[in-house]
């Protein structure tokens, strides 16, 4: 670099000096004001979580989903555990004829009906015409 | 979630407040207001050299920023960085929109008195005013990096970031943006003060 573009580059370096000088400090009304676009937090910037659910069902997903996470066996169980908690509640309605909680599965026996076949002698009249 | 007692927000990254701002932390909406107020209002002015505008524009950029803080992702960009970008865009529109305010003749026939008992600040204003007409003759992308490198004194790879441009692309531009300075304002030297210089 010869001395002619040193000079140039100072002169140049002076401007850019100057010039940072030459602005204004931002005032102190202008910082009020700024700080004046400053929304209350409110539910409108606020990051809203969801409701947690409390009832039987979550209780058992969040279970299985506390023991994965836990056990870092997996790092996403949410889906798995949904899987997993089904299978669980089948093996239960299953070895339990289908009741839970004293509440029954069957919507007739639920509402106190008795379990009528309204087509009894059909299948019979099927094999008697099959035959 | 955090509370605004059990840390010291000064030691905060930018990112950091603005997520907590999006989470209900005022203060540390106002800590970020406080770290980045004067830098944008400075970088407003340097793009339109009127202190009003200027104002106007950082108020505009900060209330975006409160917008869209909630959707902020920490790894998105730097906070400066956004604003930077949104201060230019709006200075754009707002230049755009103003009638030009005065010419590179205003500069060569009002010469500031260079000697030693000369007001400083007169020079300053005299030096700035012919900097800022010069960069506003060049192409945009090069007056940009360059005030962005010289005047905001950021580093070329925040500048990159800003102008959405490669490191390599902001040193050539910084690089030709100055050199086309110093031949615009090469016939200017006397009425800036520079007679002396041998050069």
């Amino acid at each position: 670099m010869t001395q002619h573009d040193q000079n140039q580059d100072a002169q140049l370096d002076d401007l850019f000096a100057a010039a940072r000088r030459d602005a204004p400090e931002p005032s102190d009304a202008f910082m009020q004001a700024l700080f004046g676009t400053i929304p209350e937090p409110n539910a409108a910037t606020a990051v809203i979580e969801e409701p947690v659910s409390t009832g039987w069902w979550a209780g058992v997903r969040q279970t299985i989903a506390d023991t994965f996470a836990t056990r870092n066996i997996f790092s996403d169980a949410s889906a798995l555990t949904g899987v997993i908690a089904a299978g669980v509640l089948g093996v239960w309605i299953g070895v339990n004829g289908g009741d839970i909680g004293g509440i029954s599965l069957n919507p007739f026996e639920a509402q106190g009906l008795d379990i009528v076949d309204p087509f009894s002698g059909l299948d019979l009249s099927y094999m008697d015409g099959g035959a | 979630m955090v509370k605004d007692t059990d840390i010291s927000l000064g030691d905060l990254a930018d990112n950091a407040l603005l997520v907590l701002f999006a989470n209900g932390s005022k203060p540390a909406a106002m800590e970020l207001t406080r770290r980045l107020g004067p830098k944008v209002f400075r970088h407003a002015y340097y793009r339109l050299q009127n202190k009003s505008d200027a104002e106007d524009i950082a108020q505009e950029a900060f209330l975006r920023l409160w917008k869209i803080a909630p959707d902020w992702k920490q790894d998105q960009a730097q906070v400066s960085t956004w604003l930077y970008r949104v201060i230019d865009n709006l200075s754009i529109d707002r230049l755009r929109a103003r009638r030009p305010s005065f010419s590179l003749d205003d500069l060569i026939s009002d010469p500031v008195d260079p000697a030693p008992s000369a007001d400083q600040s007169m020079l300053d204003q005299s030096r700035a005013r012919a900097l800022h007409t010069a960069l506003a003759a060049l192409p945009e992308k090069q007056a940009q990096a360059v005030r962005l490198r010289h005047l905001d004194n950021l580093n070329n790879p925040e500048i990159a970031q800003i102008m959405g441009l490669s490191v390599e692309a902001v040193e050539s531009l910084t690089a030709r943006g100055k050199r086309a300075l110093q031949a615009q304002l090469h016939g200017q030297k006397t009425a800036l003060g520079y007679e002396n210089d041998t050069a």
